[in-house]
């Protein structure tokens, strides 16, 4: 799995590399447009758009008949119920174009989501640092953090035994990108912490062996075999994402920018939607 | 091929239309493309003592204060009677004495049902409601209601189109209508719609925690290092029985460091001992899965870790990125002031003087919260002042009357509860927040231009309160009340003890006191025809009445409402407004309907400054750029005062001239 995070982040950096001093708005635009009509090429290959054009022709017919008979009571039930069948064979034939866009769009969505669903530190902000460890044998009281130059401990850790976690308050103090040094005797665990003013991939979590945090964490690899620690996790703040001046989650502006792309290039494309 | 140009053509201005808007980003500055009006600034600093101020001056702590006195003018501000603050804005705001804006005290009475009501603002719940198993549905919305009366001069500048900013202004909850923008200030309540209930988390409860007021005391019990427990919010309105919706949340408290991990909601906060944390939004479900809720804002103040764990948490303030009640005008101003300013106290009266009071807050604790509270409203004005114009621009601080409020003691020996090693430590407190405000001034002084005026005014002054009366218990005393069960004297509030078929008078709020009237209460006795002679003999005795602790007089002087307040709301008057000398003031006890066993006593609480007395003997200030020609220009002349700036003319209403 890291492998293939490598891979994509290596390609998702130089997505984002033009970008690199503009804006979060612009690439998330360019990246939804180009996205939409991405899945617009694909649903075209992958459908049978010549079914998809019957079966949305049949639902056109049926409100017609609608609209013609509305004052057959018998007529209007019968066509209600082919509305819905059609609407079903509709679907059917959207199905097999959606499977195929699933996992594209699945690694775009995790690799905007590294984005624009944290931010990075900035100067002089702080956040919660928590180590979980699972190995009983291991005494919270004998892990300690180093911290490189640009940050520093805010207050001493919180051990909570109950949860076999350790959190620490770390304040930024000089922008970097740092690494996390846990402790324990001879062992290590690292982590990246980002203080920059800029989109950059920012990773909330590492795990040991969760592969669903590693999946939607695929900035960073997940933590080793000899790791002490099950889970590492940073408080990063929640990006505020705003367009055109409305506050609004990230996931909408996408789906809303690209739904638009799309929409506007069906016609040039000749897709049946 | 046409189409698909035409195709191209569309997607093309499309995405350029996206683009456009996207640059076209709006942040938080506005501009205006109107001609440049004339500009007047107003600083409110409430309670801002003319002796404390000539006496920081004097000592050179406050060089912008001085600059201004002597480049300017300066001189007392005639307060209101009686000078409280919502009385005293309400003068300020309308231009009017309070039997033209309807105001009297903090406190009024409804005289249908002969208990105590606050003065500005009544929130009414829907009248209409759906059942549906345990839940209420309402069918129309319920409403909060500003009580205050008359026009509001900024609303009369707009009027005329001249723009006006007026921020944290008191007595303006709700909001009135207005075309400017506008901050609600003292009377905006928290979310459970009191004016500040803080909760108090701890494994040592206080013995007297049900009688404490102000907030609420939960007790915990500890397991391994850690206890969980609820934060508190609004009264769940859509539910039979109407319970407190509540959100749960767990502490961790560290083995051996003095911290402790906060679970809130999914946020975690890290806390050391004595340590605040930031503003943290709270989202209360009203009905399941989120369907509907209300925001609010809260800090945790962490204030003991070992050997007992207490931990303080602020009232739930009115979530100014999503406000459930309206405190600005437009409704979105405060949205924007948040994103610009981050959260602040919504709450009127933020510094928490009750926890003080009670012994919740140590001075310490009340010393870091008042800064902070103190900290956040210079962020929001240099905010606000950094984009204004032109036009009206009246900004309020309310840390220089609550930190005189809770800090007198620690520079008057002569007060009780002096405690020279106290007063060694926090004597500068009220000096330094003196400190803190002359930035203000000296931020405005050094940005204006000549044709600006600037006044830096308060509502009233400050004296010592030494010794707290029980009127009800005087009045009782001296056989013009009379208790249904005199053994429970000392039990009952409210005036539920009182016989009210043998009572002539009665005093609520601070400084009233108000004839027991046939006609005119529920239950009243006394004949019209006998109130005057009546309130003549009460005057006459208060007058004459001494401090059996050092034969002192108590009252200065009483005024009768008949020959001190003019207009059309003098329905609610008190008949009698006494006047307290310098150290005297009503007790809390007795502003509410209790009857303590002794009429006096030592005022041993830690509110130990106050200006609920004779209007005379506690002024409050006022400072221009402009020559005062009004010998003893009142608070109520300064509507008509900024009005005139603007060639607006006062309205008939208006009780005042301006001073200019």
């Amino acid at each position: 799995m890291d492998l293939i995070n490598a891979a994509l982040n290596t390609v998702f950096g130089l997505v984002f590399l033009p970008f690199r001093n503009a804006s979060p708005v612009w690439p998330m635009l360019v990246i939804s447009v180009v996205t939409g009509v991405a899945m617009l090429v694909i649903f075209k290959a992958t459908s049978d758009q010549n079914a998809i054009k019957r079966a949305k022709n049949l639902v056109k017919g049926h409100f017609l008949a609608i609209r013609l008979y509305k004052d057959d009571i018998g007529l209007m039930v019968d066509t209600m119920k082919n509305i819905i069948v059609s609407n079903l064979l509709y679907m059917k034939q959207s199905l097999r174009p959606m499977l195929f866009l699933l996992v594209p769009v699945g690694i775009i969505l995790i690799q905007l989501g590294v984005r624009y669903e944290f931010r990075p530190l900035k100067v002089g902000e702080a956040v919660v640092v928590s180590l979980r460890v699972e190995d009983a044998a291991v005494e919270l009281a004998d892990v300690r953090l180093d911290l490189p130059e640009g940050l520093e401990l805010n207050i001493p850790p919180v051990r909570v035994e109950q949860l076999r976690e350790i959190n620490w308050r770390l304040k930024a103090t000089q922008s970097g990108v740092f690494n996390l040094a846990f402790k324990h005797g001879d062992h290590v665990v690292d982590k990246r912490l980002q203080v920059v003013d800029a989109l950059a991939p920012v990773t909330a979590q590492v795990a040991k062996h969760d592969i669903g945090v590693t999946i939607m964490n695929p900035a960073e690899s997940s933590l080793g075999e000899a790791s002490f620690a099950s889970l590492v996790s940073i408080s990063y703040p929640v990006r505020d994402f705003e367009l055109w001046g409305f506050s609004l989650h990230w996931l909408v502006a996408f789906f809303v920018i690209s739904l638009i792309a799309a929409f506007g290039f069906k016609g040039m494309l000749g897709v049946e939607v | 091929m046409s189409r698909m140009l035409q195709s191209i053509a569309g997607t093309s201005c499309l995405l350029v239309s996206l683009c456009l808007l996207a640059a076209s980003f709006t942040g938080c500055d506005k501009t205006r493309a109107d001609a440049p009006q004339k500009k007047v600034i107003v600083i409110g600093f409430d309670g801002a003592d003319p002796d404390l101020l000539n006496q920081y001056m004097k000592e050179g702590r406050l060089p912008n204060f001085s600059r201004f006195a002597q480049t300017g003018d300066y001189m007392p501000l005639g307060t209101s009677v009686p000078p409280q603050s919502p009385v005293a804005w309400s003068n300020f705001i309308t231009g009017m004495n309070p039997g033209g804006h309807g105001i009297y005290d903090f406190i009024h009475r409804d005289p249908e049902l002969m208990t105590p009501i606050s003065s500005t603002s009544k929130t009414e719940g829907s009248s209409n409601t759906l059942k549906i198993g345990k839940w209420l549905i309402p069918l129309s919305s319920g409403h909060v209601k500003n009580l205050r009366q008359g026009e509001a001069f900024w609303t009369m500048l707009e009027d005329r189109g001249i723009s006006t900013t007026v921020i944290k202004v008191p007595a303006n909850f709700p909001p009135i209508e207005s075309d400017g923008k506008t901050l609600s200030g003292m009377g905006t309540p928290d979310l459970l719609g009191s004016f500040g209930t803080f909760s108090f988390y701890t494994d040592d409860p206080p013995a007297n925690r049900d009688d404490i007021s102000g907030g609420t005391i939960y007790p915990v019990t500890l397991v391994n290092n850690s206890f969980e427990s609820n934060l508190v919010g609004p009264k769940n309105a859509l539910l039979e029985g109407e319970p407190d919706a509540t959100i749960p949340f767990k502490v961790y408290r560290d083995a051996e460091n003095a911290t402790a991990r906060i679970d809130v909601q999914g946020k975690q906060i890290l806390l050391q001992e004595k340590e605040w944390s930031d503003w943290l939004q709270v989202n209360f479900d009203l009905l399941p899965a989120g369907l509907t809720g209300v925001s609010g804002i809260c800090r945790f103040y962490l204030k003991e870790v070992r050997p007992k764990v207490k931990l303080y948490v602020t009232p739930i303030n009115i979530d100014p990125s999503a406000p459930a009640l309206p405190v600005s005008t437009p409704e979105d101003y405060v949205e924007d002031l948040h994103k610009c300013c981050g959260n602040f106290y919504t709450q009127g009266m933020p510094e928490d003087t009750k926890a003080l009071s009670w012994g919740v807050f140590d001075h310490d604790d009340f010393h870091s919260q008042s800064k902070n509270v103190l900290e956040e409203r210079l962020r929001m004005f240099n905010h606000v002042y950094d984009n204004y114009e032109d036009g009206l621009l009246f900004f309020y601080f309310s840390s220089t009357d609550l930190n005189a409020h809770m800090f007198y003691n620690m520079i008057d020996p002569e007060h009780p509860g002096y405690k020279p090693e106290l007063a060694a430590k926090y004597h500068d407190v009220i000096a330094s927040v003196y400190e803190g405000v002359d930035a203000v001034v000296g931020r405005v002084l050094d940005t204006i231009d000549d044709e600006t005026t600037v006044m830096v005014m308060s509502d009233h002054g400050f004296a010592p309160f030494r010794r707290a009366v029980h009127l009800n218990t005087w009045l009782l005393q001296e056989g013009y009340v009379s208790l249904l069960d005199e053994t429970k004297q000392e039990e009952s509030d409210y005036f539920l003890n009182v016989d009210w078929g043998k009572s002539q008078v009665y005093g609520l709020g601070f400084n009233g006191l108000y004839v027991n009237l046939l006609g005119r209460e529920k239950y009243g006795i006394v004949k019209y025809s006998e109130k005057g002679k009546l309130i003549d003999e009460i005057a006459d005795k208060l007058l004459d009445l001494r401090d059996p602790k050092n034969g002192e007089k108590i009252v200065d002087r009483v005024y009768r409402a008949s020959e001190i307040y003019s207009g059309v709301n003098l329905r609610g008057a008190p008949d009698l407004v006494i006047g307290y000398k310098r150290g005297y003031r009503a007790s809390d006890k007795t502003v509410l309907g209790s009857f303590p066993r002794e009429w006096i006593a030592d005022n041993m609480d830690s509110w130990s400054g106050d200006h609920c007395m004779a209007a005379e003997l506690v002024p409050g200030i006022i400072l221009s750029n402009k020559k005062i020609v009004a010998e003893n220009p009142k608070l109520y002349d300064l509507a008509p005062t900024i009005l005139s700036e603007f060639g607006v003319g006062k309205n008939a209403d208006m009780v005042g001239e301006s001073i200019f």
